[in-house]
């Protein structure tokens, strides 16, 4: 589970999906592609946003060709400047980390 | 599904990772007016708990308990929905994405210029630096701070790249990255093109057009546009340059070698774009949501309509195919894409849309398809349409 941030807040979530190289490659929405990407932090490792155990920034992206506001596919897959070492890839561990939280009610 | 997205628009993150646990329903239950056909979405549903858009991107994890997989990435949510694009339709996709491809620039740009005999591209940054990229879009060097520069473009044959300042044109070597040559040019330069020979180079500077040839830089005429000019486009023979300006209806042809300027109208309220493919002229007024196609002479043959909610922001022409670069006034922050159409049939080729805008501007490339500079992202996207 990773968190988008910019100007020091936080927007958005991703998933790391797979690394390559030295690459982390990251799962996100299209739509959450809207700032200066030199200044958007994509961190992980910790259940704090802030907290930003590791992190990287965009190097490059792709945005799903049939993707388009307001509805079409809301997909980009972003390759990282690091490989986000530490934190684990795929659903398995997600799942595992939603379960050792108590949920809250997000009204 | 996980996010830290706060409970309240423009409320603050949680700061522990929140979670969300609910059965799927039919994506039926998540239909609004913009969504009529739900294919490849996902939704639940609960009166008091749901995803918000602070959640976009994140996950949502389905499947039973000891086979965990990504099912949907959270696209928002609102009145008791939770929304999520179905990333597992698209695992292939995922696996293997192309198109559109989209690489970071240093902040703000503004125009790309490519010198494909060098593998050089040069990127015009709002502040007038330019950086120079290598052929893996790696930023290797800015060109020497001078003057701040205005435009840029590249030479589609030679080693050479020019760049515009406030006092001349300045040819630089795309190898060393050193100004070669100079030449004055007054009334403060805005646009340069290269002719596809290489031979010419065209400079708009106020509301003038001059005509360079590129061996020794030196003037072969200038033409009066009447108006501040405010696009140009060079057609492929590289013997006809197109000029258009947002303060009056007409579309000037300077003949290259440049002796002769003849000129025709479109539309009512002043050109913002102009492009050329082998024998049509590409025409949009600066608020619009059409492309007039006309031949050299003017005469319309055909008109290219945008989808809704779609504005005209840039046109180039690449192969056979004219790429008009748009952007949208129903989503905040607007949205930016092109629409395809073929140059010989004025059928439209396809749609990319590649996000948020502004779209600073559209540069060809010489094997098809072409570069989208996106100004406030700070990325360029690589947009290649079906031939």
């Amino acid at each position: 589970m990773l968190a988008l941030i910019n100007d020091a807040k936080h927007y958005g979530g991703a998933a790391l999906i797979r690394r390559e190289q030295e690459q982390a490659v990251v799962l996100t929405a299209a739509h959450c592609l809207n700032y200066d990407l030199n200044h958007v932090i994509v961190s992980g490792g910790s259940l704090k946003w802030f907290e930003k155990s590791t992190m990287a920034k965009v190097r490059e992206y792709y945005v799903h060709p049939d993707y388009a506001l307001p509805a079409g596919i809301d997909l980009a897959v972003l390759i990282l400047d690091g490989a986000l070492t530490g934190v684990p890839v795929g659903p398995r561990w997600l799942a595992k980390t939603m379960a050792r939280f108590t949920r809250r009610v997000k009204t | 599904m996980a996010g830290w997205g706060p409970s309240e628009i423009n409320g603050k993150s949680w700061d522990d990772l929140q979670v969300l646990t609910l059965p799927l329903v039919d994506p039926g239950g998540c239909s609004t007016e913009d969504r009529a056909s739900n294919v490849g979405f996902a939704c639940c549903r609960s009166d008091n708990e749901h995803t918000t858009p602070g959640d976009s991107g994140g996950p949502m994890i389905g499947g039973s308990q000891d086979s965990r997989k990504l099912v949907a990435v959270i696209e928002g949510g609102v009145g008791g929905a939770s929304i999520a694009t179905r990333a597992d339709l698209r695992a292939a996709w995922i696996g293997n994405p192309e198109h559109v491809h989209s690489y970071v620039v240093a902040s703000g740009p503004a125009a790309v210029a490519v010198v494909p005999a060098a593998g050089r591209k040069y990127v015009l940054h709002g502040d007038g630096t330019v950086s120079v990229l290598d052929a893996g879009w790696a930023a290797v060097s800015k060109l020497p701070a001078g003057q701040t520069v205005r435009a840029i473009a590249g030479s589609p044959v030679g080693k050479s790249a020019y760049i515009a300042d406030r006092e001349a044109v300045r040819e630089v070597n795309a190898e060393t990255n050193a100004v070669t040559r100079s030449v004055s040019i007054s009334g403060l330069p805005s646009l340069l093109a290269v002719t596809p020979d290489g031979k010419f180079l065209a400079v708009a500077h106020g509301s003038s057009v001059t005509i360079l040839a590129t061996g020794d830089l030196s003037a072969v005429k200038t033409f009066g546009i009447g108006e501040t000019v405010s696009a140009m486009a060079v057609a492929p023979d590289s013997e006809h340059v197109y000029v258009t300006s947002a303060d009056n209806d007409q579309v000037q042809t300077i003949k290259i070698p440049a002796t002769t300027m003849t000129s025709w109208n479109n539309g009512q309220y002043g050109n913002g774009f102009v492009a050329a493919s082998a024998d049509r002229v590409y025409v949009s007024e600066v608020v619009d949501t059409e492309v007039s196609v006309r031949d050299r002479s003017g005469d319309e043959q055909a008109r290219l309509k945008l989808q809704k909610h779609r504005q005209v922001k840039a046109l180039a022409v690449s192969g056979r195919r004219v790429y008009v670069g748009y952007e949208t006034d129903n989503s905040t922050p607007a949205q930016v894409g092109v629409e395809v159409f073929d140059t010989g049939s004025d059928s439209p080729v396809c749609t990319r849309q590649f996000g948020a805008g502004p779209l600073a501007s559209l540069t060809p490339l010489a094997g098809g398809g072409v570069l989208a500079v996106n100004r406030t992202v700070s990325s360029i996207s690589v947009v290649i349409a079906p031939v």
